[in-house]
């Protein structure tokens, strides 16, 4: 029996610009070592214990089920999607006699799956991050949104930065009209780290990003209907996965729409 | 898989999983001590680039024992009523592991519609040169926005 509808696919991308390591072809060639961001990330989701690909009998909780994962490492300083994963978010396991609260969208830890392989291979320059999120596998996340707020706080004041937030979705979900609401929704997560101020989405430019994103084929009929300025204290991968969720988490709850939206968070490069 | 042994290795097996597993023995010609190894796959989903197709890898990892490299068989399948159907087929002779795209064997077929179906994989690690027992492994069932 199936227990992962078919909507429930999460994409994850993660862009910028990377420079590998001087070290890795000799090191790759020393140990018969071929690491892409597919080995790279099955293996550090293992680590941690979110995903497991090993079919066994009785098969693991997983936070997610590895789809597939790929980026481009080409070496030439510019933007460029280095790397992305497809999952599909399982249905929560029903215990008897128990109603659980449903899980939360794992946007931290597949960005942290992310960045910890490119980290492994090079240095990164982040600049933009996107996430193709399924609305109905999104819990409530009000309460641990509150509670990390203050980690984003505790930041190095030098390092502020201005982003831009975008929101495509299908284009009868109206999202533009519900845009002042998402945008208080988002202000009351934040608690005072991050500012979010409306921008026009047709005139919107996202430099952060490397296109075609992936996950065209998903998000074929999704149009942008929302675009923010967000200024942060800090710009790194958990700010950019902190900034998805507060975005999924306020639209959730303004629009109570199931299905895929498109976040994407772009730095200014 | 699970994971699958040589028969003196059952219960390294059980030690490793937890009990979890339910091994498949086979009698090697030679065996000169445990072999352990696990299949391991993704699940059928649709690509992230056109055109739209569905598709799955399946790969293989050495625990321990003889046996380095391994025919890893991939047969794509999709539910009809109440019979699976395989769809497409790959087979490659891989070294263990999932590093880089020569590690992995992958299985695609070209959508003709956007019907929801049942899909799921068959993968058949088969060692070279060592006796290992004949037994496929099912990835769970998906349903997938893809009709062939």
């Amino acid at each position: 029996m199936s227990d992962t509808g078919p909507d429930a696919t999460l994409i994850v991308g993660l862009h910028g610009v990377l420079d590998r390591h001087p070290w890795i072809d000799r090191v790759s060639a020393e140990f018969d070592l071929d690491e892409d961001v597919f080995s790279l990330a099955v293996k550090r989701a293992s680590a941690y214990a979110w995903s497991s690909t090993a079919l066994t009998d009785k098969p693991a909780d997983n936070l997610w089920d590895h789809n597939d994962a790929d980026g481009d490492w080409t070496q030439d300083g510019q933007v460029r999607q280095l790397a992305w994963l497809q999952s599909s978010l399982p249905r929560p396991v029903k215990t008897q006699g128990k109603k659980q609260r449903a899980r939360r969208l794992p946007v931290l830890p597949v960005i942290t799956v992310l960045s910890d392989a490119l980290r492994r291979v090079g240095t990164i320059r982040l600049t933009g991050t996107h996430a193709l999120v399924p609305l109905h596998r999104a819990g409530d996340a009000r309460v641990e949104l509150a509670e990390v707020a203050e980690w984003f706080a505790l930041a190095d004041p030098s390092g502020a930065a201005s982003l831009t937030v975008t929101v495509s979705a299908l284009p009868s979900a109206n999202l533009a009209a519900r845009a002042a609401e998402i945008r208080e929704a988002a202000l009351e997560r934040t608690y005072q780290h991050m500012t979010v101020e409306p921008l026009k989405p047709a005139d919107t430019m996202t430099p952060g990003l490397a296109r075609p994103l992936a996950g065209v084929v998903q998000a074929e009929g999704l149009r942008r209907a929302l675009a923010f300025r967000c200024d942060v204290r800090e710009w790194s991968t958990d700010v950019a996965a902190w900034t998805t969720e507060v975005f999924a988490d306020s639209i959730r709850a303004v629009t109570g729409l199931s299905g895929l939206i498109l976040i994407t968070v772009s730095s200014e490069v | 898989m699970r994971m699958r042994t040589f028969i003196t290795s059952a219960a390294l097996a059980t030690a490793l999983l937890g009990g979890s597993v339910a091994p498949a023995v086979a009698a090697p010609a030679a065996a000169n001590g445990p072999g352990v190894f696990i299949t391991n796959g993704d699940r059928v989903h649709i690509s992230s680039t056109p055109p739209r197709t569905a598709s799955a890898h399946a790969w293989w990892t050495h625990v321990s024992g003889p046996g380095t490299k391994a025919k890893v068989t991939i047969w794509l399948q999709m539910k009809s009523g109440t019979k699976w159907h395989s769809v497409a087929k790959n087979a490659k002779n891989l070294k263990s592991g999932n590093g880089g795209s020569a590690r992995r064997v992958v299985a695609r077929k070209k959508c003709a519609n956007q019907n929801k179906r049942q899909w799921r994989t068959m993968i058949d690690v088969d060692l070279i040169g060592v006796a290992d027992s004949p037994e496929k492994v099912y990835t769970k069932s998906v349903t997938v926005k893809c009709g062939v």
